[in-house]
Order: structure tokens, then sequence, then C-alpha cells
């Protein structure tokens, strides 16, 4: 308990100091930092289905994605900004309901079905077109009005914190023990009187609403959404930063290399940062043992 | 216009047959879902538009180097990092990716690129029909012939168990690392040479290959519910993919 209590309390730093540094920097490394930190949910919301019900999901574009996409076409026929949370939290319902009943496969094909629905809507997203001069988007997207970063960088570190406190907190609980007894072995947790399908539903709206919030607030941050949130790209983003997890912070501080790689690569070719994620994929089975073996 | 719609159906299923069968193959014999198999369609679509007009059919030796070297490379990388089905399929999806991303960097001056050569039509019941799509229809009707001949003879056997239970087939003396590589050779080579040939009649791009491998993916999950082994599973997946496409075409 006492080791916990300080790994914990050694993570708090490490978070505080990610959101406060943006604060001392130029406009562009604050727009990035904003960004990282949306990011940085949106993983950390991701960790939370993988860590407590280990369910690895490579389809959180969809409510990454589409929480997006919806508030874009929302406001698109004048739906106000300030309601654009409902849209968030009915989206993250859908994909509960999705990410639940899916959940009831084994793990192997819980990935593969979940790939399956992240690329279905990148394919399916560019067919929302023009027709009779009027806009629904296709292959250019949909844009929002333009909000002062300040305002960004508020609500995602608001947010960042939100997932980081809710996690760790469900690290301690009883809700949180019975979801890693649900991840460990099914059939024991059952055993013992636990509603794993209960527990399985829970886990899938957490993680959903955490994901479709950083999906909000990432349309907000771009002003501007294309059928490119739903790419492979971003749907590996948060196994990726993720592989080096041992505790609640290194999920959060991959997810900001990843960004700030991922910009620093873009300067020798346009979207050069895809191979390094590529690379790290490959790799990433060996990297993941190596972790796991050390926490 | 009914019938021409069916006809086009039918060819489109007969493409998705052939390519399905390559992710079934992977799948069932070296138990993984290859994610790369799209870019190696891909791959081959760029060979054909690189080559084609220079080398003619020559440039399918290329082809056959590049797909081999590819599918020889993800073999090993599944064997040196991956163990068990789910890291050799993120493995895969890595080296999709890594294939797409190495096309798009020697292509950044153009992202949809046209290989511009004639194309013979042909007349089925007033539908138009491509040489290509009957090329396709003939590699379909050789593919199932192959496995007509492999699954009768004594690897047809030696198969059927690694389908069924790698480990126990290899305790038995079977030599899976030989079969499982050899699948993943031969049907990089087949997912190329579809991608070889498509690629006169549509505009390619790195990420065209993730379409095709969603249906095909779809179409084999469908066809697994009914675990079917051996030829049986091969032939219910071209039936199961003409009706896929035939339903899916009509809307």
């Amino acid at each position: 308990m006492v080791k916990v209590k300080e790994k914990i309390e050694l993570q708090i730093p490490i978070l505080a100091i990610l959101l406060i540094l943006p604060l001392f920097t130029n406009f562009y490394y604050f727009w990035l930092f904003t960004l990282a930190s949306i990011f940085a949910s949106y993983t950390l919301s991701w960790y939370l289905m993988e860590k407590f019900c280990g369910r690895t999901s490579l389809g959180h574009t969809l409510p990454f994605g589409l929480t997006a996409y919806l508030s874009a076409i929302a406001y698109f026929f004048n739906y106000p900004l300030q309601l654009l949370p409902l849209v968030a939290l009915i989206v993250a319902l859908l994909s509960t309901f999705i990410f639940y009943i899916t959940s009831m496969l084994d793990r192997v094909k819980f990935v593969f079905a979940t790939f399956l629905y992240s690329v279905l809507l990148w394919e399916i997203a560019p067919f929302i077109v023009l027709k009779k001069d009027i806009l629904y988007g296709g292959e250019e997207g949909f844009s929002i009005a333009l909000i002062p970063p300040n305002i960004i960088y508020i609500l995602s570190s608001t947010l960042l914190i939100a997932v980081f406190v809710f996690t760790i907190l469900l690290h301690k609980s009883s809700l949180g023990l019975k979801m890693m007894a649900v991840r460990d072995d099914e059939e024991a947790a059952l055993a013992i009187g636990i509603d794993v399908k209960r527990i399985k539903l829970l886990n899938s709206f957490i993680s959903s609403l955490f994901t479709s919030f950083a999906g909000l607030i990432y349309i907000l941050h771009f002003s501007h959404i294309d059928p490119d949130v739903f790419s492979v790209e971003n749907a590996i983003f948060p196994f990726i930063a993720s592989v080096f997890a041992g505790n609640f912070v290194t999920p959060v501080l991959g997810s900001y290399l990843l960004i700030f790689a991922s910009k620093a690569l873009n300067t020798i070719s346009p979207q050069f940062h895809l191979v390094l994620y590529a690379l790290l994929l490959i790799i990433s089975p060996k990297l993941r043992r190596i972790s796991n073996a050390h926490s | 216009m009914e019938i021409e719609q069916l006809i086009i159906n039918f060819f489109s299923g007969v493409f998705l047959a052939v390519f399905a069968i390559g992710i079934s193959t992977n799948f069932r014999i070296v138990k993984f879902l290859n994610l790369a198999y799209g870019s190696f369609f891909t791959l081959g679509a760029y060979i054909a538009y690189h080559f084609f007009v220079k080398l003619g059919f020559f440039s399918l030796a290329i082809l056959l180097l590049a797909s081999v070297f590819s599918g020889i490379l993800l073999y090993v990388l599944i064997r040196l990092i991956g163990k068990g089905i789910l890291e050799a399929t993120i493995i895969s999806l890595g080296f999709g990716i890594l294939i797409e991303e190495i096309l798009r960097l020697f292509h950044t001056t153009g992202y949809f690129l046209i290989l511009d050569i004639p194309i013979k039509i042909y007349y089925i019941f007033s539908a138009k029909i491509t040489s290509w799509e009957l090329t396709q229809l003939g590699i379909l009707i050789i593919v199932l012939l192959a496995f007509t001949l492999i699954f009768k003879s004594k690897y047809g056997i030696k198969i059927k168990f690694i389908e069924e239970d790698i480990e126990l087939a290899s305790m038995y003396g079977v030599n899976s690392n030989f079969y499982e590589a050899l699948c993943i050779c031969k049907t990089s080579v087949l997912a190329a040479i579809l991608g070889f040939l498509s690629s006169p009649h549509q505009a390619l791009f790195p990420s065209m290959g993730w379409s095709v491998l969603v249906a095909g993916i779809i179409v084999f999950a469908i066809t697994s519910q009914l675990k079917l082994v051996g030829f049986r599973h091969y032939l219910m997946l071209v039936i199961v993919s003409i009706a896929y496409a035939e339903i899916i075409g009509w809307f």
C-alpha cells in the first residue's frame, strides 16, 4: 500500500509539470501541449479498458472520432456549441453499447472486431457528401467556430486531470478490483459472485465517456474535422502511446512524447511520423513484455 | 439491366474471393489475421505503375521478388517478435503501415496516381467486363484447382492437421514452420498480383488496400462461422464472397 502511495505521489508532480509547462512557452508550443493533453486523455481513457478489463481496443476512434464528427455536423445545422457535450454523451452511450456487445467475444476477436469498426468508419465517413448545394462534409470534412486557445487549454487540462484522478481512484476502489478480477479470469470472477456483464458494461461506459469528451475537445481545438479522424493512425495511437505503461502517468508521457516526436519527424517529410508508429507497432510485443516484466 | 448488375457484382465477388482466400489461409495455417495483406495489394499496384509500361509482363518478375521478400520479412518478424495470434496480428498491422508509408514517402509529388494503359473490354449479356476481371476469374479457378490437388495429396492431410491443431501437428513431426513461411509467401504474391492487375482500373494511393482488406475480413469472418475444414472451407469462401458482392453491389 505504501509502495502504491509512493508511486502515485511521484506521478502527480509529473502530470502537474506537463500541464503547467505550456504556460511558459510560445504560442506554437502552447498549441502543441494542448493537443498532447487531448491525446493523453484519449490514451488514458483507452487504457482504462485495457488495464482494468484486459480488452485491447483498436476501435476507440469510434467514440473519439464520431463525437468530433457529429459535433461538427450538429454545429453545421446550427446546434449551439454549449450543447455539444450532449452529443458526446450520446456517442458515449452508443459506443458503450457497441463495445459491450463486442466484449462478449473473446479477447482476440475483440481486437479484430474493434479494428474493423475503426476502418469501416474511416471508409464510410467520406460518403457524407455535398448534395444540392448543401454541405454534408465528404473528404473535406466540416468546420466549426474558432474557440480561443486558452479555453481549449483549460478544457483539455481539466479533462486530463479528471481522467487521471478517476483512474487512480478506480484502481483503489472495490469496483476497480472487480474489474481487474474480470480481466484476470472471467469464470473465476463469476464464481465469486461478481456480475461480469455489469462490470464490462460499466468499464465500456467509463472508457467511452472520457474518450468521447476527448473527441469533443479535439474538434474544438482544430475547429475542423475530416474523415482522417477515424484513420488507422488515430486508432493505434493509444496502443503505441501506452506501450511502456507500468503506472498511470506513463501512457500520458507516451502520448506527449509521440505528439512531439510526430511534429519533429513531419518536418523531415510529411507523414513521416507514421514510419515511427509502424516501427513501434512492430516491436510493441517485445516492448510490452519488457514493460510487464519490469512492472 | 438487372442481369448486367448481377454479372458485374459476380466479378466483384470473384475478386473478393481471391483476396479473402489469402486472408483465410494466413489465419488458418499461420494463425494470425494478416493486416498487412491490403498493403501487399497496394505494393502490387505500385509495381505495375512503375514497371509495367517499361517492362511489360517482365515486371511480374519484380512483383514476384518484392512480394516474396516482403512475405519472408513479415514471417521473420512474426517469428522473432510475436508470440501468439494477437501479437502476430499487431506486427502485421505495423508491417502493413510501414509498406504504405514507404510508398507514400517515395510518392510525395502526387497522392493519386493513374496507370494509363489501354484496357480490353468484353461484353457478357451486355455487361462490360474487362480483361482484368476475366483474368481474376482465371486466377480463382487456378487457386481452387490447386487447393483441390493439394488437399487430395499427402500435403493436404498435413495442412488440415496444422489448421486444426498446430501444436499437435508439430509434435507429430509436421514441419509447421515450413508450411507457415510458404503460406505467407504464396498469399503475399497472390495479393500483389491482384493489386498489379487492378492498377489500370483505379486511382492508386497508399491506403487503397484498406477497404479491400475490410471486405475480405468480413467475408472470412462470415465463412468461419460455418466451421468447415479443408477444401470445403475455401469453396464456401468463394460462395460467400460472391453473395456478399451481390448484396453490397445491389445497394
